[in-house]
C-alpha cells in the first residue's frame, strides 16, 4: 500500500517513498484502533478519565493510547474493548 | 538582522492544505528541513517515520486537535504533533482542521522545549510568524477560507 498523496517537493517523495509497505501497515492499523476507540467514546459520551477508570490504567496512558505511533497489544485491546462492551477488532470466534 | 519568511504549499487536497515556512529566500522549507536532518538518523528512524505517516494521515482526514498537544502560549496557534515517543518534536501552526503550516523540529533532550535552544528557537519562529499571519489577515492581505490561504504567493514577511 502506497500513499495517495502527492507532494510539490522532491524531498517529501523521496521521504515517502522510503516507509516500508510493512511500516505503512503497522501504522494505519494502529491508527485504525485508535480512531475506533476515538468514535465509541464519541458515541458514548465518555471522556478519556472515564476510559482510564473502566479499564484501571493511568490517565496518561490512555492518552497515549490517542497519538500517532501508538503500538497496541492484544491485551490492551481486549482490556479496552472489554470496559466499553464494543468490538474494537472482529476476529472469527 | 530580519528575517524573512515566505510560505510553500507542500500538498493541497480538496480538504486539507500543507503548508511549510521558507526562511530568508530559502528553498527548502522548515518541514522539509527537518526530514532532511532526521531521514539518515537510525536512532530516531521510527519516530521520524511516525511524524511523516502521521503527516499523511492528516492531509488524509484532517488537522484535527486530538493530532497535536499545545505548545507556546495560549494566544498561539503553535503545537506540536501528538506522537506516542518523547524523542522527537515536530512544530507546527494549526490553523484550522483544514489548514496545517508545518515548522521544524529536533530530538528532544530536555523536559521542556523551552529547555532547549535548538527547540524553543523553533517555537519562536512559529509564534512570531503566527502574530504576523493574524496581522496580514487583519488588514487584508491574505485570506483564509475553508482549506485555502490566498494571498501567500510572492508575499514575504518580515519577521
Amino acid at each position: 500500500m502506497s500513499t495517495n498523496i502527492k507532494y510539490h517537493s522532491s524531498i517529501l517523495e523521496e521521504a515517502a517513498a522510503s516507509i516500508s509497505p510493512q511500516e505503512r501497515a503497522v501504522f494505519d492499523l494502529n491508527f485504525g484502533i485508535s480512531e475506533r476507540i476515538y468514535q465509541i467514546l464519541q458515541e458514548k459520551g465518555m471522556s478519556k478519565r472515564e476510559l482510564a477508570r473502566l479499564t484501571g490504567k493511568k490517565e496518561s496512558e490512555v492518552s497515549r493510547w490517542f497519538m500517532f505511533g501508538h503500538n497496541f497489544t492484544c491485551k490492551t485491546i481486549a482490556i479496552i474493548q472489554q470496559a466499553l462492551g464494543e468490538p474494537i477488532i472482529e476476529v472469527a470466534k | 538582522m530580519t528575517k524573512t519568511a515566505t510560505l510553500k504549499t507542500l500538498e493541497q487536497t480538496d480538504n486539507v492544505s500543507l503548508y511549510s515556512i521558507c526562511f530568508d529566500g530559502s528553498a527548502v522549507s522548515e518541514y522539509e528541513a527537518f526530514v532532511q536532518k532526521f531521514k539518515e538518523d537510525a536512532k530516531l528512524n521510527t519516530e521520524y517515520k511516525t511524524i511523516l505517516l502521521a503527516i499523511e494521515k492528516i492531509v488524509a482526514v484532517g488537522a484535527f486537535e486530538r493530532f497535536f498537544r499545545p505548545e507556546g502560549k495560549m494566544n498561539d496557534r503553535v503545537a506540536a504533533l501528538a506522537i506516542d515517543s518523547r524523542k522527537l518534536r515536530l512544530y507546527c501552526l494549526r490553523i484550522s482542521d483544514q489548514i496545517l503550516i508545518l515548522g521544524n523540529g529536533g530530538e528532544k533532550t530536555t523536559k521542556t522545549y523551552e529547555e532547549s535552544a535548538e527547540l524553543s528557537g523553533y517555537v519562536m519562529d512559529l509564534q512570531a510568524f503566527d502574530k504576523l499571519l493574524l496581522e496580514a489577515q487583519k488588514e487584508g492581505s491574505i485570506t483564509i477560507e475553508k482549506n485555502v490561504i490566498t494571498g501567500i504567493e510572492g508575499k514575504v514577511f518580515q519577521l
